[in-house]
Parts: C-alpha cells; structure tokens; sequence
C-alpha cells in the first residue's frame, strides 16, 4: 500500500544507525608502548588495555624484566673459564637446559657451546672467512653432550647464549604482563616476537615474513594468537666472497655456514625454544626439518629455501600462510 | 508541491540526515597514515621525520656522525662511524615496525604508522 512506500527504506536506515550505535559502544583501548637498546638489539614493548594505568605499568614491568636478563647476559658470550657465576646462576641452567632438548631434537644442530667458532667470524663487507685450521682448533670445544658429560679435553668452552637469552628476556616479560591481566601486547626483541592474547578488535595478530632475497619484500604473512614467532635468515648477517655466501648461522659440526635453507621462521609456545628451534631447523633443511616439526606438539614453521623461490610450510600453517611473492 | 510533503517523507530525509550525520562523526577508513621515521641516539629520541619526505639527517652518537638519507619514502644508514658498517648494510626500510640499528654508536631510527602487518620478521 502507498503509505507503506518508504518503510523498506527506514528499515534500512534505522539498521545502519543501529550497526553504528553498537560498533560506537566497544571499549576503547589504551595504547603504551616503550623500547630501549637492550640485549645487543632493539627491545620494544607495545600493550593495549582498557585501563591506561594498566598499560603503562605493564609496559613498564616488561622493559624492567628485560632489562634485568640483559645485565645477566650482556652480549650472550659467556666462557667457561671467566663467567663462572653466569654458567652457574639459575636463569643459565635453564638456558642449558632448553638448549639440550633442542640439540637433541636437531641431531647437535643447534648447539650453545658454538661461541669459540662464533667468534672467529665476521660479517661485513670486506670480512673473509677464518681459515680452515681456526676452525678445526675451536671445533674441539663445540660440544653440548661433551660438557653435560663432563668430558675433558677443552680448557675453555665458549657459550653463544644471545639468542636463546632474548628469547628468555621475552618469555619472562610476557609472563609478567599475563599475570597482570593484559590481554593484547607485542614484545619484540630483535625480531623474537612474542604476541599476547589478540588484537583489540578480536583479530589475530598478523607478522609478516621477510623474503630472504628481495630486499623490502614479503615472502607471505601468517596470523597468530598467544604465540612466540622467530625467525632465522640467511639474510640478515652475511658477506659475498667468490660468489658464495657466508652468513652466521653456523652448523656445530663443521663451523661453516649451513646451506640448507634461507630462511626459517618458527612459531611456538615460547620465545625461547622459538629461538633455538629457528637455528637449529634452518641448520637441518626443508625435508628433515618439517618431519621434526610435526613431532613438536605447537610448533609450526614457514621454510624458504633454493634462494627463497621455494617455501615449505608445516601442516598447521598451511591453511594459515598467505603467500605474497607470486610474480 | 510542497502540500504534498508528508509526514514519511519527513521521517525519511531525517533519517538520511541523522545517517549522514553518525557516518561522519564516527570516522571512516584509516586516514591519511602517513609513515613517521622517529630516531633516537643514546636511548633520547632526536627527531621525528615525515618519511615522505626526503632528507639527509645526521646523528651524533657515541662515536661519531650517522647519516640517514630519507628517499622514496624509504630510510636507510648512509654512513656510520661504526666499525662493520652492519647497520648500512641493511638496506633500506620503509614499513611500520622496521627498524635500523647501529649498536656501536647508539643511534636507531624506527618507522611508525599504519601498516597492513603487527609485527615483520627481522
């Protein structure tokens, strides 16, 4: 009936006011958010949460925890003969101790005791690889299960703890916002991530993955809820020398660099076992790596390999990784 | 004409109105979301510059000068008094979240802003 014309119409509109009215009503959140040189890297915390109060203490919290495992590790060298209360404390205990299950899972390939090959290299324009004999000498005291056993015949080990250490920093950080009860952060120390909870809006954190060989690239992105992601490149320590690139992550038993992937990026429960798996995967390749990833209960990774023209995913980020790198 | 306004026509083009109305005050879309390059030297920040701009900038820190030249919306470490110039030899940076570093001379500059992504691998 003609009195009825506009009703449709209203309907409508009345509709759209309402979607409005609600979308108006969500809480708003408070972001805070502060970073620092710490740990040989960028250290930044971001948190968002209802209360601004909340926010700022817990950003505050996270540096100061961060800061405190930063004073403990310094640049994560540590040597058997001279750090003997770091190689004693608790928080190295513990670093040992995820170092072991990780060497063990990797067949030696992630191994802390690397710090006497570690620093025989360089990496920057001009940088040569060490000789040959250099590194056969401080291949002699690379060894987790050497140490653990007690086995002599080194007077000095020299501990690479950098890595796994940020990631340490980054766990302990978290914890300390969780049990303040925020809901959504990111910590970032160096590219170890830890994503708290979910974005405000309810989404899923999205990290994006750098291509290992198109500079300002993207490989793809993934989105993650409540996990730790890391991420081990070929990319990002290296120098070129007769065609061949030489780059940091080294393997344990033979002191050079490994070869078998580009990159690999880890997602796990933690920051710190993201850390040591991402070194310890990248070291293993593609086909023994993603078989090892299947085993590990909330591990997941993104491989790039054969100059990143070739990606292989775990099965939980299959459906998860949107690529970004088809020409 | 006019005799024939009726009352639903009144409650329809208030309506679009009040819509029209609401739409505007409850900001659409992102905004402009220009990209900032913020650089900080020895833990201070020195200065906060609008990366579509182009620019040579030049940072004291502990050891010396750091060159940032602002291109093509795009930021990268020029020069640095650095011995393994690791910081130059990133390249360049231009996303929110992305960040150079040249530790031995405390000098760090950091792009913000909005970005499709929350965190980027290093």
């Amino acid at each position: 009936m003609r009195r009825y014309r506009y009703l449709p119409p209203v309907l409508i509109i009345l509709a759209i006011l309402g979607i409005v009215a609600v979308r108006s009503m969500r809480p708003e959140f408070h972001h805070c958010w502060d970073s620092a040189i710490m740990m040989d890297t960028y250290v930044e915390v971001s948190v968002w949460a209802e209360d601004a109060d909340l926010a700022r203490s817990a950003v505050n919290a996270a540096m100061r925890e961060v800061a405190r495992i930063d004073s403990m590790f310094g640049d994560g060298l540590a040597s058997s003969r001279s750090d003997k209360a770091l190689i004693a404390s608790d928080a190295f205990t513990f670093l040992i101790g995820v170092s072991r299950e990780v060497n063990l899972k990797t067949g030696g390939m992630f191994d802390p005791t690397i710090g006497a090959v570690s620093r025989l290299w360089e990496f920057h324009d001009g940088a040569r690889p060490p000789s040959a004999d250099s590194i056969a000498r401080a291949l002699s005291c690379v060894g987790l299960a050497d140490y653990l056993d007690g086995a002599g015949g080194c007077e000095e080990r020299i501990f690479d703890v950098g890595g796994i250490a940020k990631g340490y920093a980054v766990d302990l950080a978290s914890r300390k916002i969780r049990a303040m009860g925020v809901k959504s952060a990111i910590i970032n120390a160096g590219g170890d991530l830890m994503l708290i909870g979910r974005r405000t809006d309810g989404e899923p954190w999205r990290i994006a993955i750098r291509h290992p060989r198109r500079a300002g690239s993207f490989l793809g992105y993934i989105d993650v809820v409540d996990a730790a992601v890391a991420t081990s490149g070929d990319y990002e320590r290296y120098f070129i020398e007769g065609g061949r690139r030489y780059h940091h992550i080294l393997d344990p038993h033979t002191g050079m660099p490994g070869t078998a992937s580009n990159s690999v990026t880890v997602v796990a429960p933690s920051a710190c076992l993201s850390d040591a798996l991402a070194t310890g995967l990248f070291l293993l390749g593609p086909e023994r790596g993603l078989g090892l990833v299947e085993e590990l209960e909330g591990v997941e990774a993104v491989f790039a390999y054969s100059s990143g023209e070739s990606v292989a995913v775990s099965s939980g980020l299959e459906d998860n990784l949107v690529r970004l790198d088809a020409e | 004409m006019l005799s024939k306004v009726t009352a639903a026509d009144l409650v329809v083009v208030g309506s679009l109105v009040a819509l029209g109305i609401v739409l505007l005050l409850s900001g659409g879309g992102d905004g402009a979301g220009g990209r900032l390059l913020t650089v900080k030297s020895l833990g201070h920040e020195v200065l906060i510059h609008d990366l579509s701009q182009d620019a040579r900038l030049e940072i004291e820190g502990v050891l010396g000068t750091t060159v940032i030249v602002v291109e093509g919306k795009q930021a990268s470490f020029a020069s640095s008094p650095c011995p393994h110039k690791l910081c130059v030899g990133k390249g360049k940076i231009g996303r929110a979240g992305e960040w150079v570093l040249c530790l031995p001379n405390g000098v760090i500059a950091e792009i913000s802003g909005e970005d499709d992504y929350d965190g980027i691998t290093p």
